[in-house]
């Protein structure tokens, strides 16, 4: 991983390929390496889908090696949702396999002159542009279908369906999983819309012939992975909990904690919850001869993902994971999993983030658009933005745009994004961390990691007033330096309960290449990432105004506890005084 | 029995002593009733009892297994973080479950280092107190709980609504009631197909349930 590729989309003659060594941004993986590109070189203030805009696809740290979990992708620009800096990540097949041809990231760059639809190939041979208009408008299955017909099915691809084509806010980007499906998306911010505006449909990674990444000290990295293993196999919700149940396992317990964001955000539990709960999710799917446990890469020891089947036993798309069961369920109060199963189904083909298209849904359902709980409704409504009907365009352009059209007050959004499933009103310090992140409302800022090792808050009493920014700003920290290795969100638990599990974190990355990194340096490095995106998002317009949840939340009272966010605007803006 | 128990949400045993039912099913059948809990399922206890001291000492859940594996605590929707401290009462709900991923699943978590992030939802300690009279309480259990725990609060009984096992057991498959090993309903053995007819009649009624497991 010592080289970028670069593809300057308008460049004379057609889209022109360079690759270049990684100079200066050596020592940087995923999100660290998309803020970093996309901070030092996207103007702050350009249009997100003109030619100054970049998007920036980058493995983590570690994808490529044999170390488990780490085949996560970062794929980072400025937002056209948010108009800030962005970086959305994803599982599936692609961080390996352009982690082990070597690439550190991929740049699209530019704008194409002309309307045609490209393809791009990666392999060892090096890389092809091919105009392909074949795969215009076509959804990720077809697209994959096709890329299958050409290439076969070892390859891992990542796509964009027609809502990025459309550079629709709300647009997802698409990578394959072990089966070569494309289930596995990089859906926050519209990055599919800005991959749509360099016209790029499909990226074919073909990595045959090329081996795992060798560490720089085999025997200390073979028994730092060895740790590293058994402490997720002990742990009992990376081993057990996650693997059994899926991240739908949270959502009897959030509603019983009345943090479920019901109704668009009007109440904060679920009558229906047992019917979508994780259990009841993981039951259907035995049953029908899917499966409730399954990887989204080669290398999840974890598997919390699993195979949704339909009434017949027929597939029909992977386990809709706990935001998207809550976005297209409870919030739209639809209890009906065949129903989610087929919106989640259907976002995966138009291309679509679930968060944001179920907090879009609910929010046209407040306006009147559709009845809260009326599933073929909410179907039809994706349907029509997979069309591209007016409707669709605007339904495909966040829950901002439709609060804003439809004249609804209640937006659950944060910077133009919509807020995930946990209502801040329950569980107030989320709700900072939905205020700061730079990212807007991000449930994913979340890696609460061995704290005698990072102490990255400091010592406040995490009891205390204070303790909530404090907390907020270690995780949001911790959040950017993990975010950066490959590493999936899901090893946090394990990393946090034991920090002998932490340690072997630390160590594989040390002896990999070559480092003598301690936690001070981890935290180090998560500060400097938010620090550039911060100044990008300050340079691009933002304002303390930016740091704050909707209105609402501070008016309207979340039921059963009748509560509303408290936390004090001058406590928001202290999250970031380290 | 009669009339022990009122229940502020109008569920109680009031002046009629519910119908006593036990079930004998095969362990696939076990793991399908443990469901209910999602929803909940009425246990009784002494009001004032702590936590700990209804589950463990009442019902026969080890100290264990309550301090190592019960780590999200609910008591009326709001977070627990001391198992001796939180008191039960009447119609109150307790929900059990363990460890939860993500930043949810620690903020959430019993005593965790972030439980300062959900303050406005976490039980304040309720003063202690003299054992109070029998009450009914709503015990509900979530995920790995489900299966671990679960057979053991059925072994030992809870209290059900006859219509809500009515429409539980006419939502279930051919392959569950192949699992059946025996129905006795205050007494009296009932054929699975006596058994739903007999259960629909009374649909007003509570029933204490117990099942148990045979292979
Ligand atoms: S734990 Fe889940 S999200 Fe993480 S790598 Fe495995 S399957 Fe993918």
């Amino acid at each position: 991983m010592d080289k970028i590729l670069r593809i300057d989309m308008g460049a004379e003659g057609g889209p022109k390929a360079t690759v270049a060594p990684i100079g200066n941004y050596a020592g940087l993986g995923g999100r660290g390496l998309t803020s970093a590109i996309v901070s030092k070189e996207v103007p702050p203030t350009c249009h997100p889908l003109g030619e100054d805009n970049k998007l920036v696809i980058a493995p983590g740290m570690l994808s490529g090696t044999t170390a488990a979990m780490s085949g996560r992708i970062s794929v980072g620009c400025k937002s056209p949702l948010t108009g800030g800096i962005k970086e959305a990540n994803a599982g599936g097949q692609a961080a390996q396999c352009l982690a082990r041809l070597g690439y550190a990231a991929i740049v699209l760059e530019g704008k194409p002159k002309t309307d045609d639809t490209y393809k791009v190939l990666i392999n060892s041979d090096g890389v092809q542009i091919t105009v392909d208009n074949s795969l215009k408008m076509l959804g990720n299955y077809a697209t994959i279908d096709k890329i299958k017909e050409q290439y076969g099915d070892k390859v891992a691809c990542i796509s964009i369906g027609p809502a990025g084509e459309m550079k629709l806010g709300a647009a997802s980007v698409a990578c394959t999983d072990m089966e070569m499906r494309p289930t596995r998306h990089a859906g926050r911010g519209g990055v599919g819309a800005v991959m749509g505006a360099k016209r790029v449909k499909a990226i074919v990674i073909d990595d045959s012939g090329c081996k795992m990444r060798s560490p720089k000290d085999p025997e200390k990295f073979k028994d730092a992975c060895k740790r590293w293993v058994d402490g997720l196999k002990t742990h009992p919700v990376t081993s057990q909990g996650l693997p059994l149940f899926g991240t739908n396992v949270l959502t009897n317990v959030i509603n019983e904690a009345g943090g479920y964001p019901t109704h668009n955000f009007s109440m904060g539990r679920f009558p229906g919850h047992q019917s979508i709960s994780g259990e009841t999710q993981a039951a259907r799917e035995t049953e029908r001869g899917g499966s409730a446990t399954h990887g989204c890469h080669r290398g999840c020891i974890i598997q919390c993902s699993g195979i949704y089947n339909d009434k017949d036993g027929n597939y029909l798309t992977k386990q809709p994971e706990y935001e998207t069961v809550w976005a297209h369920g409870g919030n739209c109060g639809i209890d009906d999993l065949d129903v989610i199963a087929q919106l989640d189904r259907l976002d995966d083909d138009f291309g679509l983030d679930t968060i944001e298209m179920g907090a879009t849904i609910g929010v046209a359902m407040e306006a009147g658009v559709a009845k809260f709980g009326d599933g073929q409704a909410a179907i039809n409504l994706v349907k029509e933005v997979g069309q591209g009907t007016p409707l669709g365009r605007i339904l495909g352009s966040g829950a901002a745009v439709t609060g804003k059209v439809f004249g609804v007050e209640r937006v659950p959004v944060v910077k133009g994004q919509a807020m995930p499933a946990y209502d801040p009103r329950a569980v107030q310090g989320i709700g900072v961390t939905y205020a700061t992140s730079p990212m807007g409302a991000d449930h994913t800022s979340g890696y609460a990691v061995a704290q005698n090792i990072m102490k990255v808050g400091g010592d406040v009493d995490p009891q205390s007033p204070e303790g909530q920014t404090a907390l907020s700003r270690e995780l949001q920290i911790t959040t950017a330096a993990v975010d950066s290795t490959g590493m999936c969100l899901f090893v946090a638990f394990a990393a946090m309960d034991q920090p002998d599990t932490f340690q072997a974190l630390i160590d594989i990355i040390n002896s990999f290449y070559g480092l003598s990194l301690t936690g001070d340096d981890v935290a180090a490095l998560g500060k400097s990432i938010l620090k550039n995106e911060r100044e990008f998002n300050l340079a691009a317009g933002f304002s303390k105004a930016d740091d704050r949840l909707p209105p609402f939340m501070k008016k309207q009272a979340l039921s059963p506890h009748n509560i509303v966010f408290k936390v004090k605007d001058e406590d928001l803006d202290s999250v970031f005084n380290w | 029995m009669a009339g022990s128990f009122t229940d502020d949400n109008g569920i109680g045993i009031e002046d009629k002593a519910p119908a006593r039912l036990d079930l004998v099913w095969d362990t696939a059948g076990i793991s399908v009733f443990v469901t209910l809990f999602q929803e909940g399922l009425l246990l009784e206890g002494q009001s004032g009892a702590t936590i700990r001291e209804v589950l463990c000492r009442r019902h026969g859940l080890s100290d264990d297994y309550l301090d190592g594996r019960v780590n999200t605590i609910f008591l009326d929707g709001k977070a627990v973080d001391n198992v001796d401290s939180a008191r039960i009462h009447q119609g109150c709900t307790l929900a059990l479950s363990a460890s939860m991923p993500g930043l949810a699943g620690a903020v959430l978590r019993k005593a965790g280092f972030f439980s300062g992030m959900r303050n406005t939802i976490t039980h304040s300690p309720d003063a202690p107190s003299a054992p109070g009279k029998e009450v009914l309480f709503t015990l509900k259990l979530f995920n790995m709980l489900l299966g671990q725990v679960g057979p053991l609060f059925l072994a030992s009984g809870v209290i059900i609504g006859s219509d809500r096992l009515t429409a539980f057991m006419l939502e279930r498959t051919e392959a569950f009631w192949k699992g059946c090993r025996g129905i006795l309903l205050d007494g009296v053995q009932l054929t699975e197909g006596e058994f739903v007819p007999r259960l629909r009649h009374d649909q007003e009624g509570l029933i204490r349930l117990r099942v148990v497991g045979r292979s």
